[in-house]
């Protein structure tokens, strides 16, 4: 283990002692207080979203306007020693062709995800189109940009491009193996008790190892940049999920003051945190429209998202289970592998089984190997979603070992507090989860023995698995502007990915001023409204939240200030209700009244979210269940899901019509990383042999049943709304559920991802 | 401009005339030359339905075809859809049920759906239907076989099949 990720554990373990000193934050009110809150509302963007009036960044076509397209490497690793760019340019239409021996100068960011250097958006810190050095196959070489989409893609292919090759690692094998400094966060090496002795001594155990292939997002919008100077002001549309980030990113790469960067990403067509960092296109366009001299637009083709950016890392995960006679567990061991590049992204696949089960032997031990591939990304629930298939598939197993019911053995494993930290959990209501998910589901009605139901040539069975994800509050600032006719316009730098971001803070934010919704405007996507680091991790609704929370009390102290009747009033004697501000005895003023009172246009004030003392006290997060039904047909191997309740804890849900569209499209992720979704890589040469959707196989309408889901609905008391984010709960644990559905039906298990026919015929004849 | 052709296209009861290179998709054409940003590139290789638009009525894949090849023809796009009686009852019941998240496959999704309602309507199978002697009655499961080209990442699915059986029950 290396002194880093020594480092990084001791360093955790000492706040987490400091943690505990920490000041309480202000419970918040409206966390159990009725109102637009939990209301089931439309999405305010849906007239748009169904008339095609949303302008998403390929959307945009500025006069002068130029097309670029990338030219991907054809070795993985090397150099290239030439490239002849004289037939492109003389083909016509082309304005120019950029390599790295004439490409502006962009300096060097270190790569967000691992955390080691400033937190801008950079995917990596590799200098792409700096050097003549190639690192992955498929990496951008050269950049053509012409006057058309059609002539830049005809020149694209007409750059000739010399290499000289290097030897590049790309399987994942054990030999070069190493403890990474942290794992998203995650210590990679964790002792608790001895699990050894707990193994020694169980009445059951079970030994398997389980693996889960490289899987790419595929949000249905490829990612796209458009960028445009201005002299030295830099304006970009880009499909940044954190726009914030990607403006300190372009600021360094090109040496400008953070003021003359605006990206503007309002609408994102989807993310999964595939469009978290900053891919090297981005900062290949701005550098291409610096060279032309005019506006230059880049769409990545569906192959360049698979070349060009990174998808989820494979992994494999040697899981060590034993349980006492009572089906108490003794001991989880998690050892997990998985790749990354030159930029240590390590994903911990290890962080279900760190937190999932009460156990007094735990040790998890999350290592990875370099790679010259494409650097792995976030991708909804980094780590915990592989991770989870091992460890709820092992629990699914040990179940089978004690010829105890899977739902039970998780409930006598459900644990009272943090199983690695000790630490409370904020709040905890995966018990209630598993209740309500079971009862809707019909879970008591299963056959007690796998292979029991048959229905013609398909073989049905029901599985489950648990779900958790870990939860954060980040950083965000929100600028709230009151006009003189009471409406109220919140400006943000977060943007709609189609969570129901606008939706859901339109919601809070009406009941926590005291207005209809229809009195307020949420406007996202602007870079420059404030800093606010909201890259995903389900942190939007509660950081955004505590935000408005705060500008709501400036915009409080600010009226108050005013000269009206209420002056001298102290905040905490007026309430925000009613459009207005109001005394417990009735006493006050519409915002409305209060402005032309004082003679005054608008009111602007800027809420910042605050410290999230109770969470970093305490253990935080997500829970949920999982009950399928599959039918496997007996005779091809073939697996349809047919049957699905998820049950969540997600604290208080703020919209509960989108918070459930949510969940659905996590499952329907999981279902393809269960059933069909594989990033197949030639591993002599690197590069990705199914790069595009007819080989990628994602769940189509014909693939999906309907979904049942359910909340618990309980606030958290320690966090703004008594919310908490649950972007990526939904996908957490699905694969373990088909898989445990799929042991029930058929009596096989598959412990490798997708479990594609082949593999259950492959296993039994007879099937 | 050399090598172009020119083509004339009627979309959305609008005529243009234009002059197009002949690589130039139906697609990229009513994005890059006519401005109709509401049809969207997802694969520009006929794998993901976003770019669904009706071409002569029927459906189609607008990444697929060659503008060129739709000279005379008349063209409905997303744009048209909220003065499209049907087209209008897909889009509110899309509001009702959800059917859509982040939004970009839903121009394609719409637009599939008219045509497809219109498919059914004349009667045409499909490949989970069982008996080809009759009138075919509008399952989930036909749904979603119809519907199975137009990919929605987000997983909207449940949403999209409750709007199209809400607008088919009339």
């Amino acid at each position: 283990m290396s002194l880093t990720s020594r480092g990084f554990g001791l360093g955790t373990r000492i706040l987490g002692r400091v943690a505990r000193l920490l000041p309480d934050g202000r419970h918040d009110p409206l966390s159990t207080e009725p109102g637009e809150v939990g209301r089931h509302v439309n999405r305010l963007d849906g007239p748009a979203k169904v008339s095609g009036g949303i302008r998403y960044t390929a959307d945009h076509s500025p006069a002068r306007l130029a097309y670029a397209v990338p030219v991907p490497s054809a070795v993985a690793k090397g150099r290239v020693t030439a490239v002849d760019s004289s037939r492109a340019l003389a083909a016509p239409g082309v304005v120019l062709v950029m390599t790295h021996e004439n490409a502006p100068r962009m300096r060097r960011t270190a790569a967000y995800a691992t955390l080691k250097g400033p937190v801008a958006a950079a995917a990596m810190s590799l200098p792409i189109l700096s050097t003549d050095e190639v690192f992955w196959h498929g990496q951008p070489v050269a950049v053509v940009v012409a006057e058309t989409q059609e002539q830049a893609e005809h020149a694209a292919r007409l750059v000739d491009v010399r290499y000289e090759a290097e030897p590049a690692v790309l399987a994942m094998s054990d030999e070069a193996a190493y403890t990474p400094a942290h794992s998203v966060l995650e210590e990679s090496r964790t002792v608790v008790g001895d699990a050894r002795a707990g193994l020694a001594g169980a009445v059951a155990t079970v030994r398997a190892v389980y693996t889960t292939p490289a899987e790419y997002h595929n949000a249905l919008e490829p990612h796209a940049t458009l960028a445009r100077w201005d002299g030295d002001d830099l304006t970009v549309h880009d499909t940044a999920q954190y726009p914030y980030g990607v403006k300190e990113m372009l600021a360094k790469k090109f040496g400008l003051p953070l003021e003359r960067v605006h990206v503007l990403a309002p609408y994102i067509g989807g993310g999964f945190g595939g469009k978290t960092p900053a891919w090297p296109h981005v900062a290949l366009t701005v550098a291409a429209a610096k060279m032309a001299g005019r506006p230059v637009k880049l769409v990545l083709s569906r192959a360049d998202t698979f070349r060009m950016t990174g998808g989820r890392a494979p992994t494999r995960s040697s899981v060590a289970l034993g349980a006492d006679g009572q089906g108490r567990l003794t001991a989880i061991v998690h050892d997990a592998l998985a790749t990354c590049t030159r930029d240590e992204f390590a994903e911990a696949a290890i962080a279900a089984s760190r937190h999932l089960y009460a156990c007094p032997g735990i040790a998890a031990h999350q290592r990875v190997v370099r790679v010259d591939r494409i650097q792995n990304a976030f991708f909804r629930g980094p780590g915990v979603t592989p991770g989870s298939f091992a460890l709820e598939s092992a629990m699914d197993e040990l179940a089978w070992e004690l010829g105890l019911d899977p739902l039970e053995l998780r409930l006598r494993n459900e644990p009272e507090r943090d199983p690695i930290s000790g630490r409370p959990f904020t709040s905890r209501h995966l018990r209630e989860a598993y209740q309500l998910g079971a009862e809707t589901f019909g879970w008591r009605d299963r056959a007690p023995v796998p292979r029991a139901t048959r229905d013609g040539h398909w073989l049905v069975g029901q599985g489950m698995a648990a779900a958790i994800n870990p939860d954060v509050l980040l950083v965000a600032a929100v600028r709230l502007r009151l006009s003189a006719d009471g409406t109220i316009t919140i400006h943000s730098s977060t943007n709609e990915l189609g969570a129901g971001t606008s939706t859901a803070q339109t919601q809070a934010a009406a009941q926590r001023l005291g207005v209809p919704m229809d009195r307020i405007r949420f406007m996202q996507g602007d870079s420059d409204v404030a800093r606010t680091r909201i890259p995903g991790a389900s942190a939007a609704t509660t950081t955004l939240a505590s935000a408005i929370w705060n500008a709501r009390d400036r915009l409080v102290r600010e009226l108050l200030a005013l000269d009206t009747p209420l002056a001298g009033l102290r905040s905490s004697e007026v309430e925000t209700r009613d459009e207005g501000l109001f005394t417990r005895d009735g006493r006050g003023e519409t915002y409305r009244r209060l402005l032309e009172r004082a003679g005054r246009d608008h009111i602007e004030v800027t809420g910042r979210s605050a410290v999230p003392y109770q969470t970093l006290k305490r253990t935080t997060g997500t829970y949920g269940a999982h009950f399928a039904e599959v039918r496997v047909d007996a005779d091809t191997g073939e697996v349809r899901v047919t049957r699905w309740t998820g049950a969540f804890d997600g604290g208080r849900i703020v919209s509960p019509k989108q918070a459930a569209g949510q969940m659905r499209g996590g499952i329907i992720q999981g279902i393809g990383m269960a059933l069909m979704e594989e990033t197949l890589l030639d591993e002599r040469s690197g590069r990705i042999v199914n790069a595009g959707l007819a080989e990628y196989h994602v769940p189509t309408h014909a693939d999906v049943p309907d979904i049942e889901v359910r909340f618990v609905d309980l606030p958290d008391p320690q966090t703004p709304l008594g919310a908490k984010g649950i972007g990526e709960l939904g996908i957490v644990g699905v694969a373990a559920a088909i898989a445990n559905a799929i042991y029930h039906a058929t009596g096989e298990r598959i412990r490798d991802l997708p479990i594609t026919p082949d593999k259950l015929l492959l296993r039994e004849p007879s099937l | 401009m050399d090598g172009h052709i020119p083509v004339h296209l009627n979309v959305n009861g609008q005529a243009h005339a234009l002059s197009l290179d002949p690589r130039t998709t139906l697609l990229d054409c009513l994005r890059e030359r006519l401005g109709l940003t509401g049809t969207k590139k997802g694969c520009d290789q006929g794998a993901c339905g976003a770019c669904t638009v009706l071409l002569g009525g029927e459906r189609v894949n607008s990444c697929l075809v060659p503008a060129v090849q739709c000279d005379g023809m008349e063209v409905v796009t997303i744009e048209a859809m909220a003065g499209h009686g049907l087209g209008a009852k897909v889009q509110e019941a899309f509001l009702t049920h959800d059917g859509f998240q982040c939004g970009y496959c839903t121009s394609g999704q719409i637009c599939s759906i008219v045509a497809m309602l219109g498919e059914h309507r004349d009667g045409r199978p499909s490949a989970v239907t069982e008996d080809l002697t009759g009138p075919v009655a509008l399952t989930d499961a036909e749904i979603r076989e119809r519907m199975a080209g137009n990919l929605c990442r987000c997983g909207a699915y449940n949403g999209i099949v409750a709007a199209v059986k809400e607008v088919a029950a009339g």
